[in-house]
């Protein structure tokens, strides 16, 4: 089929937004958490003007295209996202462009390399809790503790800490 | 720029995340500070750094509690919440005016009333809409949550009463950028601009209140 040409064609937004998650999740995983929020907030009919396609995601970016006169409530959308798979992440909208030119711009752009601290732990005690490293980012240190009752009350599976924390102790 | 300010957001030992990682993620979201207010039985005095102010959102369930709580916490904290239950609670910290915020009434029995949201105007003590449950609530529990939250901010408008939205956050995964925070608070009415007002300068006059505001300029 012959394409529209590009005066008839819906005028498009391009929102570039970061992930920060407990854990990794594939493109459509994160589509299909997308498009399920959607309908929730706004129903079949609401979520059908949105015009949303998830473009692009390597995981800890990516580009949301939405009708451009939908991006607040898109924002609401990618806002009320608590979880991935079950898995807790957030999304932060970096950029919104009008052309998928400047959102691959805004996505290239690459953030600086994290710090490297030393002498982390593999094990931390601070004053309310105790438990494993998981994972090390810059300075964040995600810690999987021995008791659960706090992760229940924040709904989350890792406690989180940063590496300025453990300072105070050693 | 406008400085934006996240007053209630709840850290260790309460919740999942240190002070310190929540500020991460705030700073990086372009929040000038976050207060940290646990709940009173949860209470924990942080040495207050750049960004992070020291809160408490204070739960009683009888009037003689909840004025002995104030007057405890009052010294030590910067903000002081009080947690939104029965009619009689919200209407005896409505009319406190050492009451910095009534927290998340659209979740409480008693609710708001055109009585208590003249109260709040009267002693210039905010009203808060918390976005946490907004984030967490799906089906008919969010639609209540949503008409409540309305009913709410239309009173507080007509009144005049100080208005404060904040995430409310328990981990740092619940906190949201202020473009966010409004786009989610247009749900239930909320304009941009009175949005950005109430993550901005109502905090601001509320942090100027109890002499903190030096911490973050």
């Amino acid at each position: 089929m012959k394409a529209l040409p590009p005066s008839l064609r819906k005028r498009k937004r391009y929102i570039v937004f970061d992930v920060d998650s407990e854990d990794d999740f594939l493109k459509k995983e994160l589509s299909n958490a997308i498009w399920r929020e959607a309908l929730a907030l706004f129903g079949e009919a609401g979520a059908s003007d949105l015009g949303m396609a998830l473009v692009e995601f390597n995981g800890s970016q990516g580009i949301l295209r939405c009708n451009h006169n939908q991006v607040e409530r898109v924002r609401a959308v990618l806002a009320s996202l608590r979880s991935v798979k079950r898995i807790r992440a957030v999304l932060y909208i970096a950029s919104v462009g009008g052309t998928m030119r400047t959102a691959i711009e805004k996505f290239k752009r690459k953030k600086g390399i994290g710090k490297v601290i030393n002498n982390i732990p593999s094990r931390v005690e601070l004053k309310y809790v105790s438990g494993k490293v998981k994972r090390i980012r810059d300075e964040e240190i995600d810690i999987i503790p021995d008791k659960n009752e706090i992760i229940e009350r924040s709904s989350v599976s890792l406690i989180g800490i940063t590496a300025f924390d453990l300072k105070g102790i050693n | 720029m406008t400085a934006f300010y996240d007053l209630n957001v709840h850290a260790l030992p309460e919740c999942a995340d240190s002070p310190r990682r929540l500020w991460l993620k705030a700073k990086q979201f372009g929040y000038n500070g976050i207060v940290i207010a646990n709940h009173s039985d949860f209470y924990e005095q942080f040495p207050r750094e750049e960004g992070i102010l020291l809160g408490v959102e204070i739960k009683a369930s009888i009037e003689r509690e909840l004025l002995s709580k104030i007057a405890a916490f009052r010294p030590k904290v910067d903000v002081l919440l009080v947690h939104a239950s029965t009619e009689e609670i919200n209407r005896i910290a409505l009319g406190d005016s050492r009451v910095d915020i009534l927290a998340h009434p659209e979740q409480a029995k008693g609710g708001i009333n055109h009585v208590l949201a003249k109260i709040a105007s009267e002693n210039q003590v905010a009203l808060e809409f918390n976005l946490n449950a907004l984030i967490h609530a799906r089906g008919g529990m969010r639609s209540r949550l949503l008409s409540n939250l309305k009913k709410n901010f239309e009173l507080a408008k007509k009144f005049e009463a100080p208005i404060v939205l904040t995430s409310g956050a328990r981990s740092h995964y619940d906190l949201r950028a202020p473009r966010e925070m409004a786009a989610l608070a247009g749900l239930f009415g909320m304009s941009r601009a009175e949005a950005f007002q109430s993550l901005s300068q109502v905090p601001e006059r509320i942090l100027r209140r109890s002499a903190r505001i030096e911490v973050i300029e």
